[in-house]
């Protein structure tokens, strides 16, 4: 009995330290909204009603899945672009200078008002939206993994030099590896730039997806649904956190190794 | 100069009032708005000193005749100090209209029965632009050059844009293509901007596109050819907009709704007396070229509502699953 | 920054020169219609004309003063904030879950209820620029304070160093690079809420006037006004990373640099 307790404590701390304010939160709300009928702030009872008549269903298949399709595939195709580019122009000084005004200026363009053009050169399949979210995510990976390399303890790189370890060996166990916690913290926020893209090109040459499903809310003035959307979106984000908190833990197992060591 | 100074000083005040007070700080703005409109309102005499009034308008060429008439003047014989709000899209006009920040919106009819759908209380208070009954119609259903599409039926089974889905222009597509022996449930509709339309067209990705002028000329000009005019083929003189206000507007203020259809109305007379001074703001306020805006074909501008290209709406949304059930036009419309 | 040796001005321009060159191209070999996207020159004599005009100039005044306030806002707030939070374990974990929650939420999705609550305005357009900044700097803010050397701290810890002394020669230090890169990354992504905002709301800026070149339609124009944002955010960026060499001066990203 004891035992069992024992080992329930930290999960429940766990679990309480999760849920605590999330349920304040909802309780706050449902606290706010109670008597007033705000048409534009429905309560918490409200919202998930009708979260489960809008989701759960036959628009989970034709919205939500093909919209999570081309999230992934969007921020897949950002983090390779993102890394070997970044690689490439941290590691190669002239390359930096040539590309770096030309990078910054297309960092800088709303992706918003490149989507004419894109929809000039790749049509309005799911290309275009392909290429929508790629145009805003891949510059936190690319940035991240420039400066991750550049960054690398120059102390690390002449004393793999001077082993003789070069190109494909250094980049691999060396310039990589002490790049990746910069490389992982630009892929974090990849995932999230991703999903507001994801709802942005959704909103061009549309007929289906949770971005479009957003829009035909708002313009039909549903907005109990907007905010079951809204939810969608959180709670999308919350389980794209949660996988890729798993694959950091991973990846990065030597680097948060290394400082529990150390904190040990 | 001082103006930009004002702005420099206002935007060190909002660095000052920093973090999540600024959000509380910018719900003052409606309050305040609100405040000055009822005090306005009150001064119900109308003559003896002009009342604000803001007139929430998409930024679309069929808006001319309003911006035109404010300048010359025409509003401010009727009482009424007119500022017009540019608003992007439908979606951004009802949320201004309810929170009073604008008084009256210039929109389409569609939109105020899809908003009383949703238990919105929004009104229309008068016309503002009717489709063309005969003729070429001011918006058409359009497809590039060789795509053998001649007629609405031919629509059958393609891939055709509108600029928003579930609205009118779907709505007439449907029915046009039925009417004219076609199949509509295998048109596949994607939304595509209208200015995006001539570039797709073109493209050949999408096979056709509903669109306005001067988009329609586009497509035409490039070697392309009208389809159908969805409108005129479905309900002859169809409102593309109208004059909205909220019902609480119209409860509480009835002179000041009063005024604004009788403005309305001299208005058109106006535009129709001034023809090429209500063009010169579709260069001033909507950045048309001069040629473009000389030639550019407008709707029939009316005040005068039409209850039965209204009520022909209604009933054709609710035989296409638009609506569960059907808008009632005795709450909807509000005459003088 | 490489554009400071004369190498990297003249590669620099290489770059731009190249791109220039491809998009002339593209346009005039009729790859794409220049109805739709018209040549590089085309646009640039337009940009040049658009520079004279006093509408532009106001424009721009608008849009640089609703994103320097709002970068200020999400900023200040973001480092307050994302500090206190990761200075305290307890926090951190207890706030976890909301914030992974309410990160991803795209501010657009917001837009009408930023429009009922402050209207077709500046402030409007604010809540729309601060939120995904806010987000960005709280959560390098976050990395930064948890990547301080557990080494070091128990050196302090064992030095009796206090708490201003652990923040000020620990946590600052360590942190800062974080910050700064979410700055910088927060700046560019600001601008780019402040001109969608403008885009979709409709207050005036540089975003407004793009919507209405597409409309009208002038593709000229339009393209014009991209290229300004390109630019501005050039510009920007060249302001955050002179800050940058400023701060970081001692740490091995910016010291290799001056090495070159």
């Amino acid at each position: 009995m004891t035992a069992l307790a024992r080992s329930l404590v930290p999960t429940l701390r766990t679990v309480g330290l999760a849920a605590g304010l999330p349920v304040l939160l909802v309780l706050g709300w449902g606290l706010a909204t109670q008597g007033s009928q705000s048409f534009y702030f429905p309560g918490p009872a409200t919202v998930a009603r009708t979260f489960v008549d809008t989701w759960f269903g036959p628009a989970f298949v034709q919205d939500v899945l093909p919209s999570l399709g081309r999230f992934g595939a969007g921020v897949a195709l950002s983090i390779v672009i993102g890394i070997v580019a970044g690689t490439a122009i941290g590691t190669t000084p002239w390359l930096r200078e040539l590309l770096e005004p030309m990078l910054e200026f297309f960092r800088a363009v709303p992706p918003v008002a490149l989507v004419p053009v894109l929809m000039l050169l790749l049509g309005i399949g799911d290309s275009m939206k392909l290429a929508v979210i790629v145009s805003g995510c891949v510059w936190p990976v690319l940035l991240n993994t420039v400066e991750g390399v550049r960054g690398v303890d120059p102390v690390l790189t002449e004393t793999s030099r001077s082993y003789r370890v070069h190109g494909a060996l250094a980049l691999r166990y060396v310039i990589l590896p002490a790049a990746s916690p910069r490389i992982m913290a630009g892929i974090r926020l990849c995932l999230s730039i991703g999903l507001i893209l994801m709802v942005i090109s959704e909103m061009f040459a549309a007929s289906s997806g949770l971005g479009y499903r957003l829009v035909y809310f708002q313009r039909s003035f549903m907005i109990a649904e907007m905010w079951s959307g809204i939810v969608l979106l959180g709670l999308i984000g919350v389980v794209v956190a949660t996988i890729f908190g798993f694959v950091d833990r991973r990846v990065l197992h030597w680097y948060h190794g290394l400082r529990e060591v150390a904190r040990g | 100069m001082s103006r930009r100074r004002s702005r420099v000083l206002a935007a060190s005040a909002a660095l000052l009032a920093l973090g999540l007070a600024a959000c509380s700080s910018t719900a003052e703005t409606p309050a305040a708005s609100g405040t000055s409109s009822t005090s306005d309102g009150s001064a119900s005499s109308m003559p003896a000193e002009p009342v604000k009034v803001t007139i929430g308008a998409l930024t679309i060429s069929e808006t001319a005749p309003l911006w035109g008439a404010v300048k010359a003047g025409v509003f401010a014989d009727h009482g009424l100090d007119v500022t017009i709000q540019p608003i992007q899209g439908g979606a951004q006009a009802m949320p201004a209209l309810i929170n009073g920040e604008v008084d009256f919106t210039v929109g389409q009819p569609f939109g105020v029965m899809r908003a009383r759908d949703q238990g919105l209380e929004v009104s229309i208070i008068s016309n503002y632009a009717e489709s063309l009954r005969e003729g070429p119609d001011i918006n058409s259903v359009v497809t590039g050059a060789g795509t053998g599409i001649t007629s609405a039926k031919d629509l059958s089974g393609k891939t055709v844009a509108v600029n928003s889905l579930g609205a009118a222009g779907d709505l007439t597509i449907k029915a046009a293509v039925d009417a004219d022996g076609g199949d509509s449930s295998t048109i596949k509709f994607v939304e595509v901007a209208f200015p995006d339309v001539p570039a797709q067209i073109e493209a050949g990705n999408i096979d056709a596109a509903w669109v306005p002028e001067p988009f329609v000329s586009m497509v035409v000009g490039a070697g392309g050819a009208r389809v159908v005019d969805p409108y005129q083929a479905t309900i002859p003189g169809l409102p593309t907009l109208v004059v909205q206000a909220t019902q609480k507007t119209i409860d509480e203020k009835p002179e000041l709704v009063q005024a604004m259809r009788e403005a309305l109305a001299d208005a058109f007379t106006w535009s129709e007396a001034n023809e090429s001074e209500m063009r010169q703001s579709l260069v001033d306020n909507m950045s048309l070229p001069e040629d473009a805006a000389a030639n550019l074909p407008l709707p029939h501008f009316t005040a005068t509502i039409d209850r039965t290209t209204l009520q022909a709406l209604a009933d054709l949304a609710v035989r296409y699953g638009y609506f569960k059930t059907a808008p009632d036009l005795n709450t909807i419309i509000v005459e003088g | 920054m490489s554009w400071t040796t004369s190498r990297g001005r003249v590669l620099g321009l290489l770059g731009i020169l190249g791109f220039l060159a491809t998009w002339e191209v593209a346009a005039r070999s009729g790859l794409v219609n220049q109805t739709y996207l018209p040549a590089a020159t085309t646009t640039l004599a337009r940009l040049g004309r658009e520079l004279g005009t006093p509408q532009f100039w106001a424009a721009l005044g608008d849009t640089l003063i609703t994103w320097s306030v709002g970068l200020a806002i999400a900023f200040l707030a973001a480092v307050a904030l994302g500090a206190v939070v990761g200075l305290v374990p307890f926090l951190e974990r207890a706030t976890h879950s909301t914030v992974e929650f309410l990160r991803p939420i795209p501010s657009v999705a917001i837009i009408p209820l930023a429009v009922l609550i402050a209207g077709l305005s500046r402030e409007a357009a604010l809540m729309v620029v601060v939120y995904a900044p806010f987000w960005q700097v709280f959560v390098q803010v976050l990395h930064g304070v948890a990547d301080v050397d557990p080494v070091a701290r128990d050196t302090a810890r064992s030095y009796r160093l206090g708490r201003y002394e652990r923040l000020r020669h620990l946590v600052l230090p360590t942190a800062l690079p974080y910050v700064i890169t979410g700055l910088r990354l927060a700046a560019s992504v600001a601008l780019i809420l402040t001109i969608t905002a403008e885009l979709v709301i409709g207050n005036p800026g540089l975003g407004r006037q793009i919507e209405v070149y597409r409309a009208a339609p002038d593709a000229a124009g339009l393209y014009a006004l991209v290229l300004v944002t390109g630019g501005l955010g050039v510009l920007v960026n060249l302001a955050t990373r002179m800050l940058e060499r400023r701060l970081l001066f001692w740490h091995p990203s910016v010291r290799k640099e001056k090495a070159l």
